[in-house]
């Protein structure tokens, strides 16, 4: 009797496990993620993933003429600067933040409605530690009517 | 007492496992791990990106375009309210909560604030029926109510709502039916501007900003392949694999390379160049059409 309710709460505990590893990055995008999109407003939309550092991910978006848009590539502090570049679909880069000081948006409109990657690096880990963080890192979008 | 101290030696070990995995994670977990149902594809430079997301244009954006090309707001075409109880498996729900959400964002673009209140409720309704608290609450109602009149207050309202409801599925691990109430707020979006271009005489502008969206219905298809053995999502597919042979006609337009220039007064940045799409008037038709199809399936669902 006595083990199987030891063995029922070490598996509710457990239970709780997916939920714990996906409010980490709750916490973080609605914290920390959303505020930087002011003035503009979301799309709505979360894209966001636990990431270790040498891991990339890809977003393809649509934009519109006519519109201002911002992209905020965050990630969680323990991933150091997370790197991103902003693609056309042929591969051309148009904004690398590593050459703008590792800023985490880019603010642009575009002249033609078009469809644009955004390809987000984890930068490798370079601590002396043999545990390799893992963090989150979320791509969000915001437009607002051009001025 | 006892009983309960001979449970903290499981618990201290649980909570060490929970705070272990929570902190460093292990191999296995990168990649499966997403919060948005990403896959993985092979990039331009034949490197892998393992996590590979699509995003779809919010319907807020949509009727702002729509508005902005000179539609003039009708009633009419938006689902009716009444509607809303008839919804009660988590497809027609989830659907409906993007159709609710798309007419909700019309009715405020276009100032129809009386309007935008029922479509809230609607939207509110549908969200507590698929369990997804917080994202519509008294709170939300209070706000719009308080933001009369300040349409840009109302449309951060509306999609903080929205943010919340995508936020609050996939962290609960329902990626799937975040995934559908795009596909509602897509496919509304493109309905009544589809609706609103036929019956309005100066259309071109309209129609310009629907042969737009070819891009964004092939990241929703993309997006709905990772769900597709989801009830009711083979047949979505099909309507919108349907649309997807009428885009595939619409001429594109090479253009020059994409360029990227910042204006050293302003300070804006603008890519420049990339190709432009045309629509003729009878793909619009086309497109209205199965648009129309596509959305009475929803509706009746």
């Amino acid at each position: 009797m006595k083990r199987s309710l030891q063995c029922s709460f070490l598996l509710i505990l457990l239970s709780f496990l997916p939920g714990m590893m996906h409010a980490q990055c709750k916490g973080f995008v609605k914290k920390s993620g959303l505020p930087k999109l002011t003035p503009f407003i979301s799309n709505g939309q979360v894209q966001s993933s636990q990431m270790r550092p040498g891991d990339n991910a890809e977003i393809v978006l649509s934009f519109f003429s006519g519109q201002d848009y911002r992209i905020v590539v965050t990630g969680q502090p323990i991933l150091g600067n997370v790197r991103f570049k902003v693609k056309d679909m042929q591969g051309n880069v148009l904004f690398n933040n590593s050459e703008s000081d590792d800023v985490d948006f880019f603010d642009f409109r575009v002249a033609n409605s078009q469809q644009l990657k955004v390809e987000v690096l984890v930068p490798a880990y370079s601590g002396d530690n043999n545990i390799v963080p893992n963090g989150c890192v979320a791509v969000i979008v915001g437009f607002k009517t051009e001025k | 007492m006892k009983n309960f101290r001979s449970l903290l030696p499981v618990a201290y070990f649980s909570l060490s496992a929970i705070f272990f995995f929570a902190a460093c994670g292990s191999s296995e977990d990168v990649g499966d791990d997403n919060d948005s149902g990403g896959n993985s594809i092979t990039t331009d430079g034949g490197k892998t990106a393992q996590n590979v997301f699509y995003s779809i244009p919010s319907p807020i954006e949509l009727a702002t375009l729509v508005q902005k090309a000179g539609a003039t707001y009708d009633t009419k075409v938006l689902n009716d309210p009444m509607n809303v109880s008839k919804y009660s498996t988590s497809l027609a729900q989830a659907l409906n909560l993007g159709v609710y959400g798309a007419d909700l964002s019309v009715t405020t673009i276009f100032d129809q604030t009386q309007e935008s209140v029922i479509y809230l409720k609607c939207s509110r309704r549908l969200a507590d029926e698929l369990g997804i608290t917080g994202a519509f609450s008294d709170n939300t109602v209070q706000r719009m109510d308080n933001n009369k009149g300040n349409r840009d207050s109302l449309l951060n309202i509306i999609s903080d709502s929205y943010f919340s409801t995508d936020e609050y599925l996939k962290e609960n691990q329902r990626p799937g039916i975040s995934a559908l109430v795009l596909a509602g707020g897509w496919i509304e979006a493109l309905y009544v501007g589809t609706q609103l271009a036929k019956s309005s005489k100066n259309n071109a502008g309209i129609i310009q900003r629907i042969a737009d969206l070819k891009g964004s219905l092939e990241n929703l298809v993309s997006l709905l392949e990772l769900y597709k053995n989801q009830e009711g999502v083979n047949e979505l597919l099909g309507h919108l694999k349907g649309l997807m042979e009428v885009y595939k006609d619409v001429q594109v337009n090479a253009g020059d390379k994409t360029s990227v220039q910042t204006d050293e007064k302003t300070n804006v940045t603008t890519i420049g160049g990339g190709s432009t799409v045309s629509m003729t008037q009878k793909q619009f038709e086309e497109v209205s059409l199965r648009a129309e199809k596509v959305r009475k399936w929803i509706v009746t669902l």
